[in-house]
């Protein structure tokens, strides 16, 4: 059985993990139902959370051709089965060093013309927010980031972003043109 | 929960058929949807023991519509087994977190679908 790459969590086996859904082939067969409304996904320490309806797929990232007078973190266009989808690098976006342990997965967001990917560290997890100690909203913020986050919460020592996609995707749209 | 009736989901007539010759020949009832607005819709209406699920459509893809049925309470105990040309691990982790109970990857055999049908 090929293991993926751990999450990063700092084992903690007598408490109620908040992400659950472990990617573990062996887990495969007996899959529960997701009992949870949000997931969860890496860019490098931060920690952001997502209704789970939000996303779409996720998959390796797929080559992308740069568009020339975009913003460096921008990473281009992919062709995902015939559909141009924008590639966003969430790190470079946010400022912060990309997880060189975890792989790079891509998180596809909307569908046709509002589709969007980011690429992120490790895979999305579903995350449980009962589990999570509510915190208040850190007030230094990524700037693309900041208008995004509508709330936080803490969870094995690290801090989970709860981020309004809509939003997010809006900021990445209106300051993707600007070189 | 001994399955009778299953939802047949996929945008490709030729799957479609083969998927619906395979299960009303082993005996199953096969209602069929062509999209994953349709399956949503047909899934509440009809109520069936099991969803056969291509992941490919260009409406709602499978894991959307895998999401929507396990997250609604009338419907979350309905197993659903994803059948699709994807078959990449991430594919396999993504289904089982919207909830999927089993991925086949295409081209599959008659026996794994059914035999797929028995485990549930």
């Amino acid at each position: 059985m090929e293991t993926l790459e751990p999450y990063g969590f700092a084992p903690t086996p007598a408490a109620e993990p908040a992400v659950v859904g472990v990617p573990d082939e062996s887990s495969e067969a007996q899959a529960a139902p997701p009992a949870h409304g949000y997931m969860c996904f890496r860019v490098g320490p931060l920690g952001l959370l997502f209704p789970s309806d939000a996303a779409r797929e996720v998959l390796a990232p797929p080559p992308v051709s740069r568009v020339p007078h975009t913003a460096a973190w921008l990473q281009g266009l992919a062709n995902v089965r015939g559909e141009l989808v924008p590639v966003v690098d969430a790190a470079a976006a946010f400022g912060v060093a990309r997880d060189s342990r975890a792989r790079t997965y891509l998180l596809l967001f909307g569908q046709g013309e509002a589709a969007v990917g980011v690429l992120i560290d490790g895979l999305p997890r579903l995350f449980d927010p009962s589990a999570a100690v509510p915190r208040p909203t850190p007030t230094e913020l990524p700037d693309l980031l900041a208008g995004s986050v509508i709330g936080a919460c803490e969870h094995d020592g690290r801090t989970w972003l709860d981020i309004d996609v809509d939003q997010l995707l809006d900021a990445l749209a209106r300051r993707a043109p600007h070189a | 929960m001994a399955v009778k009736k299953v939802l047949v989901v996929d945008d490709s007539a030729t799957d479609l058929k083969n998927l619906e010759q395979i299960c009303a020949g082993a005996g199953y009832t096969v209602i069929t949807a062509t999209s994953g607005n349709e399956a949503v819709q047909k899934v509440r209406t009809e109520m069936p023991d099991a969803v056969l699920l291509d992941v490919i459509m260009d409406d709602m893809n499978g894991f959307q519509v895998c999401r929507a049925i396990t997250s609604d309470q009338a419907t979350k105990h309905i197993p659903v087994v994803l059948v699709s040309g994807k078959g990449e691990k991430t594919d396999r982790i993504w289904g089982e977190q919207q909830g999927a109970r089993a991925y086949i990857t295409k081209p599959f055999t008659a026996e794994q679908i059914l035999e797929q049908l028995r485990a549930l």
